[in-house]
């Protein structure tokens, strides 16, 4: 088992970790920035920062937790710096066209802040209090953000989204 | 639409498995070259005092829930350059009324927005159901303690978790034909909210009634600059937030502490005050 890099982690040990939570680190990347070559590039840089900080977890939950915020800080990031720009995020490069559902493009179309929300809490099955304590935001924000996501979602959809407590 | 559905529209997001290895073929790949003095796209983002705030939210996400310390909208120990740190913890507190009537008039109205939704749950193994006065009552405790001519229009009860019996909702308050927004927070077992590292810096602090005391609080966000105030009292097992505007509009950057007109605000407060 070699090192990979200036880290402590092995090639198997990255793989692992990758295989580990790519899906979570993918969805998180692709709901900031809506299309596949900007995604992959994103979930490289996350998995890259944690790999060179070194930075052990005691349980995959923490880990998985850490390259949340991660993922969605350097997503902001980028997002900030090609808006600065005023460029498209991938020069030149057309994104491929992906056939997304009704739903899929409802909830990417949401505002980043309750986009982040809905997928902690309906897809990870995180708690409000724990997405705040992720987010750093007080909890009663936290909520709100998914109320009124909930009412978006049912506006767009004309669907009930009752369901969605 | 339902939970299920709605990770179905994530998963579609999900690339192939041929991008998936490529995106680790990249990774193992970078991890092995030696760490570039100036990486073309500079991250300055995770620096190490967002790695602390990060690892001190989630300490006190789990502190937070221990502790019998509360804030509707984040106010534990509060803290801002060249102030004092405070600590506003709210124990003991009295029971809430539910106003049943306005309630049910909100949730069956067009302005029902969604979040009045009649729930069931189990409190102490008994099934009870919301909106309900008695249910209410049995777990939250009292009557409606306020005097004056305050009058309270609730039409919006935000959230039930069990797990903590936290009711929040959201109000009218008026007073003299004046109007501002009321929020409050109650729970049957101490815990009126939670604080998870944002900081709310105490801008001044009051009383509004002898022996009641409120206080006011700053938040600015970070990117806009903006500032926002916010009331913060307790008062018989409720802890309350009024944001400072008039009407039931929550944010107006326009207002200031030094333009509104806070004796209006106090009169408010004073009136929900018990003796």
């Amino acid at each position: 088992m070699d090192n990979v890099g200036s880290s402590q982690r092995t090639g198997e040990e990255i793989t692992a970790l990758y295989h580990r939570h790519a899906d979570t680190v993918w969805r998180v990347c692709f709901s900031f920035m809506k299309n596949t070559p900007d995604t992959e590039d994103m979930v490289q840089e996350t998995f890259l920062q944690l790999i060179r900080s070194g930075q052990r977890f005691d349980s995959e939950e923490h880990e998985k937790a850490w390259l949340i915020v991660v993922a969605s800080n350097l997503c902001r990031d980028a997002l900030k710096r090609s808006h600065r720009r005023d460029v498209p995020m991938e020069d030149g490069i057309p994104a491929p066209e992906m056939a997304l559902s009704p739903l899929t493009e409802a909830v990417l179309a949401l505002p980043e802040a309750w986009k982040t929300a809905v997928y902690l809490h309906y897809y990870e099955g995180y708690s409000a209090k724990e997405i705040a304590a992720l987010l750093h935001c007080p909890h009663a924000t936290v909520r709100t953000r998914l109320m009124r996501a909930r009412r978006q979602l049912k506006t767009m959809l004309g669907g009930d989204c009752h369901e969605l407590t | 639409m339902s939970s299920h559905d709605l990770r179905a529209a994530w998963d579609a997001t999900l690339p192939s498995s041929a991008v998936r290895r490529r995106v680790l073929e990249n990774i193992l790949a970078a991890a092995a070259a030696p760490e570039r003095e100036e990486p073309p796209m500079k991250r300055t983002f995770f620096t190490r005092s967002a790695a602390l705030a990060l690892a001190a939210a989630l300490a006190l996400g789990v502190t937070a829930l221990a502790a019998w310390h509360l804030a509707a909208h984040g106010v534990t120990a509060l803290e801002a350059p060249g102030r004092t740190a405070q600590e506003v913890t709210l124990y003991d507190l009295p029971p809430l009324p539910f106003n049943r009537e306005a309630y049910a008039a909100y949730a069956e109205s067009p302005a029902n927005d969604g979040s009045a939704i009649p729930r069931e749950y189990t409190y102490g193994g008994e099934r009870v159901f919301f909106p309900d006065e008695a249910a209410f009552t049995k777990t939250t405790g009292v009557p409606i303690p306020h005097g004056g001519d305050l009058s309270l229009t609730i039409f919006s009860v935000m959230d039930q978790e069990p797990l903590v019996h936290q009711v929040s909702f959201d109000a009218t308050a008026t007073l003299d034909g004046r109007s501002c927004r009321l929020m409050g927070a109650f729970a049957t077992e101490g815990i009126f909210g939670y604080h998870y590292g944002q900081e709310m810096p105490v801008y001044d602090s009051f009383e509004y009634a002898p022996g009641h005391r409120a206080y006011l609080l700053e938040y600015r966000n970070e990117e806009t600059d903006v500032r926002l105030y916010w009331f913060l009292f307790a008062e018989s097992g409720i802890f309350y937030r009024i944001p400072l505007t008039d009407g039931t509009q929550v944010y107006d950057p326009a207002l200031t502490p030094e333009s509104a007109d806070m004796d209006f605000y106090k009169a408010v407060m004073a009136s929900l005050a018990v003796e």
